[in-house]
């Protein structure tokens, strides 16, 4: 189930980490039309793996932000924090848990 | 050649966010093309030395005009329509130890706050051609100088014959308005200046479009921003202009890079003396 209601559910107690990981893969599914089954955690976002363009991360900055009711800016958008699903998710679950 | 003959596009900004568009919205700290080096050679041709007054017109974050107090040791007045290109100058000018030698105003590059005859050289480092009509930045950067003095300046210039159709969609793509060499010297000597002199080919290898970084060597156009930098301005395109916004600037890029790889854009600097007042 994708955080189709932003904050509200993300706020939902019983919405875990695991949850939003699979929330980020449905998103990175959806947004760039990939192949569900060609993701997991340790998917390389950039160099390797789905080798995403500049214009591709934006798109999947917007759509996180849209979704989750966050703002990623500044030192949130390092590229470290986009190597991997993994890491992506981690860094929307830090920034979830401070906005 | 008389003005009238002059190429002046009218642009309507369909292609926007234009080249100059990211630049101005990554608020990264870039240099005009041909960088520093330019810069010194712009100081070497003016004559700057100890004891003279210099006007940079669009000084933006203040770069070229500290350069020119540093390099050469002399008095600098930096005048920008950005509050915060100005507050960045300043912040720069005081953390350099520069700041009686470098001020910083707000000020319209086309109708300057300074009276006639009151500077010994006079610069504008890539921003007379910004406005529609770079004529009217020219005459008030010739206006200010003293009789005698330097007016100065380093503009993108079309390095080869092309139809008017072509200068203006190239135009729109880059956000800018090129002139032929011989245009842009006319336009100061309609303004009674003499003695001009221009270099072209120096300044017109493609990787002095690029090579405008200060904190690092640029090998390509694509490497101009890093990743997080282009994340970042992209998503203040996205915002403001939405996908077809980050698309333009892929075509934009690819559009006039090339024309800079194909030498029709190219990049020149014009220094000439003012003769009357």
């Amino acid at each position: 189930m994708v955080c189709s209601r932003g904050r509200k559910l993300c706020d939902d107690s019983k919405y875990r980490h695991a949850d939003l990981g699979n929330d980020i893969v449905l998103i990175i599914t959806e947004t760039l039309k990939v192949n569900p089954s060609s993701l997991s955690a340790g998917t390389k976002l950039i160099e390797g793996g789905l080798a995403l363009g500049s214009l591709q991360l934006i798109e999947l900055i917007v759509e996180i932000e849209r979704r989750f009711g966050i703002s990623l800016d500044g030192e949130l958008l390092a590229i470290e924090n986009f190597n991997t699903v993994r890491t992506l998710s981690d860094t929307v679950a830090r920034t979830v848990r401070a906005q | 050649m008389n003005l009238t003959d002059i190429s002046l596009v009218s642009r309507s900004g369909k292609y926007a966010p234009t080249i100059e568009d990211i630049a101005e919205l990554s608020e990264v700290d870039s240099l005009p093309p041909g960088g520093f080096p330019l810069t010194h050679r712009m100081g070497e041709v003016c004559g700057m030395a100890p004891g003279k007054r210099v006007l940079v017109v669009s000084s933006a974050q203040g770069d070229q005009a500290l350069y020119y107090v540093e390099n050469f040791r002399v008095d600098v007045v930096g005048i920008d329509i950005s509050d915060y290109m100005i507050g960045v100058s300043r912040r720069q000018a005081f953390a350099r130890g520069l700041q009686d030698r470098a001020t910083f105003e707000r000020g319209d590059a086309q109708a300057l706050p300074y009276a006639d005859s009151t500077f010994d050289i006079v610069v504008n480092e890539g921003a007379v051609g910004i406005p529609e009509r770079p004529i009217d930045v020219l005459s008030e950067m010739v206006r200010v100088a003293k009789v005698g003095g330097q007016i100065c300046f380093r503009e993108s210039i079309w390095l080869k014959p092309l139809a008017a159709e072509e200068k203006l969609e190239l135009s729109e793509h880059y956000g800018t308005c090129p002139l032929e060499e011989r245009e842009w010297i006319s336009l100061i000597e309609s303004l009674g200046v003499a003695e001009t002199v221009s270099e072209i080919d120096r300044w017109s290898k493609p990787e002095y479009f690029w090579e405008v970084r200060k904190d690092r060597t640029v090998q390509s156009h694509e490497a101009i921003y890093s990743l997080a930098e282009k994340l970042k301005v992209g998503k203040k395109i996205y915002q403001r202009f939405g996908r077809e916004g980050l698309e333009q600037v892929k075509l934009n890029e690819a559009v006039f890079y090339g024309a800079v790889r194909d030498r029709k854009i190219g990049y020149g600097m014009f220094k000439g003396t003012k003769i009357v007042r």
